[in-house]
């Protein structure tokens, strides 16, 4: 209605059009009352349709009434079109409007609390879940960040106990006041120990403990029935009593606020504590209270107070901000001297570090050094390369008092040709028996063996020898099959033995009969020599006759003489198989050369045959090992 | 400090609370005995060389109707057993309550007072009663709620009996 009646004189450009509308129309009804009826008559027939409709817009300017209701009809429409050009209208109307709403504010402000409740009930309570959650999320969120000892403790319990983060703030961070806590003996409900705040005005603890105790009874009586149930806590408002209980004893403690969930387990262990320390004092008690004033002590460690930290420490703490804050400089430029100190002092530690790793990694067999440096991503690296058979470089390093930690090592697998890794690939390669020995010559890579070994060993080894890296030349010349020499031995002693005989006789001379047994011997040694070695052994005896007499005697005796010789040795325990030939005198001496008594040619040989001469040693002398020329 | 709980047990208006407001401060309205069926009260007395803190627990009144909560009785070192020395059937409920008593908490020392001394001439318990029960070993005394005769007296007896007590 007001915005309405005050339209008209408020729009400047709708009243200026009108003012000129009416100063067009003025001029001719003056003229009108001079000459009203000629000129009356004239402007009838000239204008008489214009000037009916002149009378009528002057009608609507003059009326208020008819002009406020012509412009009720398009001032919606105009409102929208000038507030669509720019917001001119908004700010002329701004002022009124807010008249408009004080004044009705002023005059009836319950109608407006009851239009505006239902709209801003909700939005208010919104508003403050938001903020709330807005805050918890903040302080959420600042613990988070926060590196503070008590933000990460909280952080760890929450991770113990499962619990979210925010509900383990709350639950610290909730006042709550430890009041008062009565130690009462169970049977007779009298108190046996009592302390209080200081704040809090003191009450007769043996009064309060007997009708607790007669509370407690009661409430048992009416509502536990026959289950042996008991009251574990009262609460009135803010306060609670915490009931805690043992058979003799219970504790009874009355907290203003929320203790955190922790807070029964302390009572509990205060209790356990009291009842521990007590125990003979409680099974019989009598009344005497004195034995329990010890108990206080546990009871006080309960009394506490747990305020959520105020703002009031703050204006000492924006006091002490200059202070704080040249403490801080220093600090931090101490701090810095520090750190650069410390770290010099690393430097040189990881570059002796660095220099005693170098050094005992070069002086390992099968280990090399090639190169180090450092990056800014990482410490110091060093490149090595590594033969698989040296010690690991970890355990060469820590064996020098060298943390590996120190610094980053990468290696390559390499082959080392140095004497202490050559050998210990030759150990890994041949089982060495102990007759045999080694020496490893790592110029030129020579190896040399000696000793004795079975010849199948021997020549094992020189094939597995041969392709192991490092050597270049084996020589096994020294290295023998011990059978093998003794068998070449026994042949050589059997095929020395010579027995003469007399002229004209096949029975040895006496002198040579014992040569006999020590041959007997030899021949059964071979023997079984040969069979142990899978060589078949015989032996052919050679009769001679020297060169006197027929020749035809002479073939006879010296047949004669094997045959009694074979017949001798087979009697003497020899086994072998022997073959008699009588040479006649084919290989004796010429007559004119022979002498009366001389036994030379009248004679005895022995020639042992192996089907296949086993070898005794490798005879490589000289020769360089295929294998090892073409690395 | 020595404290013992003692019970005040016996049949409704015999004096019961009288007797403990005469002797003792309490800090609990009345209203506990009609709603919790017990008032704590306390004194503070002196036996000899001892200081002994006497906790009272002033039972509701046993009738017909209403039983004694035996679990008020737990752990009392001695009660007194109260009857009106002018109405003789009150000393009967006494005596049975004596005996449950003595069945819950076992033989501790106890004491019966004839209350309402003031008033002897109206007395229905007479002399005669009164030796039977000492032949019996009760100890009896007679006490007035309302001049105080004997109130003091029967509760350091009972404190008394009880310290003799191990």
């Amino acid at each position: 209605m007001s915005l309405a009646r005050r339209m008209p004189e408020r729009d400047t450009a709708v009243s200026s059009e009108a003012a000129r509308l009416h100063a067009a129309c003025e001029v001719p009804s003056v003229a009108a009352v001079s000459d009203k009826t000629e000129f009356g008559a004239l402007r009838e027939l000239l204008f008489g349709t214009e000037l009916s409709l002149l009378e009528d817009i002057r009608k609507r300017l003059d009326d208020p009434a008819l002009r406020a209701r012509e412009v009720s009809t398009v001032v919606a429409e105009a409102v929208l079109l000038r507030a669509g050009k720019d917001d001119r209208l908004g700010k002329a109307l701004e002022p009124v409007v807010e008249e408009i709403v004080k004044g009705a504010l002023r005059r009836n402000p319950l109608d407006f609390t009851s239009v505006l409740f239902p709209l801003m009930g909700p939005a208010i309570r919104r508003s403050i879940a938001e903020s709330f959650r807005t805050m918890l999320q903040g302080l959420h969120k600042t613990l988070e960040m926060s590196f503070s000892w008590k933000g990460l403790r909280w952080r760890l319990e929450a991770l113990r106990t499962g619990k979210p983060f925010s509900e383990v703030v709350l639950l610290h961070t909730l006042v709550y006041r430890v009041e008062q806590i009565f130690l009462i003996h169970s049977a007779t409900g009298l108190v046996l120990a009592h302390v209080q705040d200081e704040d809090v005005p003191g009450q007769d603890a043996d009064m309060v403990s007997a009708m607790l105790t007669a509370i407690q009874d009661f409430v048992r009586d009416c509502f536990s029935g026959a289950r042996q149930d008991e009251l574990e806590s009262l609460q009135m408002g803010e306060a609670t009593i915490f009931v805690e209980r043992s058979a003799k004893a219970y504790l009874a403690c009355v907290v203003q606020g929320a203790p955190p969930a922790d807070f029964r387990d302390k009572l509990r262990s205060a209790l356990e504590l009291i009842i521990l320390e007590h125990a003979d004092a409680l099974a019989n008690f009598n009344g005497d209270t004195t034995p329990f004033s010890l108990a206080c002590r546990h009871l006080d460690a309960c009394l506490v107070t747990r305020m959520i930290e105020d703002d009031k420490p703050l204006p000492m703490w924006i006091k002490a901000l200059p202070v704080a804050f040249v403490i801080a400089v220093v600090g931090a430029i101490g701090a810095w001297r520090y750190t650069e100190h410390q770290h010099a002092q690393e430097a040189a530690q990881t570059r002796g570090a660095l220099e005693r790793g170098i050094a005992a990694l070069n002086s390992e067999p099968g280990i090399v050094v090639y190169d180090i440096h450092r990056t800014e991503s990482l410490p110091w690296t060093m490149f090595c390369m590594r033969d698989e058979l040296a010690r690991p470089i970890e355990q060469v390093l820590r064996e020098q008092g060298v943390d590996p930690a120190s610094f980053h090592i990468r290696w390559e697998p390499f082959v080392s040709y140095v004497a202490p890794i050559v050998t210990r690939r030759i150990e890994k390669a041949i089982r060495l028996p102990k007759t045999v020995q080694m020496e490893f010559q790592a110029e030129g890579g020579i190896l040399r063996l000696s000793g004795t070994a079975p010849m199948d060993w021997i020549l094992q080894s020189r094939r597995e020898l041969l392709s192991v890296p490092g050597i270049k030349q084996l020589d096994m010349k020294q290295l023998e099959d011990p059978r093998a020499y003794r068998m070449h031995e026994l042949v050589r002693a059997i095929e020395s033995v010579s027995v003469k005989f007399p002229l004209g006789r096949d029975m040895p001379v006496p002198a040579d009969h014992p040569k006999l047994l020590q041959l007997v011997e030899d021949l059964v040694a071979l023997e079984r020599l040969g069979k142990d070695m899978g060589v078949s052994v015989s032996v052919t005896v050679y009769g001679h006759a020297d060169s006197l007499g027929q020749e035809k005697r002479n073939y006879e005796l010296s047949q004669e003489r094997a045959k009694t010789l074979a017949a001798m040795l087979y009697a003497r325990g020899a086994s072998i198989p022997l073959t008699i030939y009588g040479m006649g005198a084919q290989y004796a001496e010429p007559a004119k050369n022979l002498r009366e008594g001389d036994q030379g040619s009248r004679r005895i040989e022995l020639k042992v045959h192996l089907a296949q001469m086993p070898r005794a040693s490798l005879d490589l002398a000289g020769k360089t090992a295929p294998a090892s020329d073409e690395r | 400090m020595v404290s013992k709980k003692i019970c005040m047990l016996g049949t409704f208006a015999v004096g019961k609370t009288s007797l403990v407001e005469q002797y003792v401060h309490s800090i609990f309205s009345d209203r506990y005995l009609s709603t919790l069926g017990v008032k704590i009260s306390k004194k503070e007395c002196r036996v000899g060389e001892q200081d002994v803190n006497l906790v009272l627990w002033d039972m509701a009144g046993k009738d017909e109707y209403n039983e004694i909560n035996v679990s008020y009785l737990r752990g009392a070192m001695g009660f007194f057993l109260v009857a009106d020395g002018t109405r003789k059937d009150t000393l009967n409920t006494a005596l049975l309550i004596r005996l449950l008593a003595l069945d819950v908490i076992g033989n501790v020392p106890h004491c019966l007072l004839l209350n309402k001394a003031d008033l002897l001439p109206d007395w229905q318990v007479t002399e005669d009663d009164i030796a039977r029960l000492e032949l019996q070993d009760i100890q009896v005394l007679r006490t007035s709620a309302k001049t105080g005769e004997g109130v003091e007296d029967a509760f350091i007896r009972l404190a008394e009996a009880m310290l003799q007590e191990k």
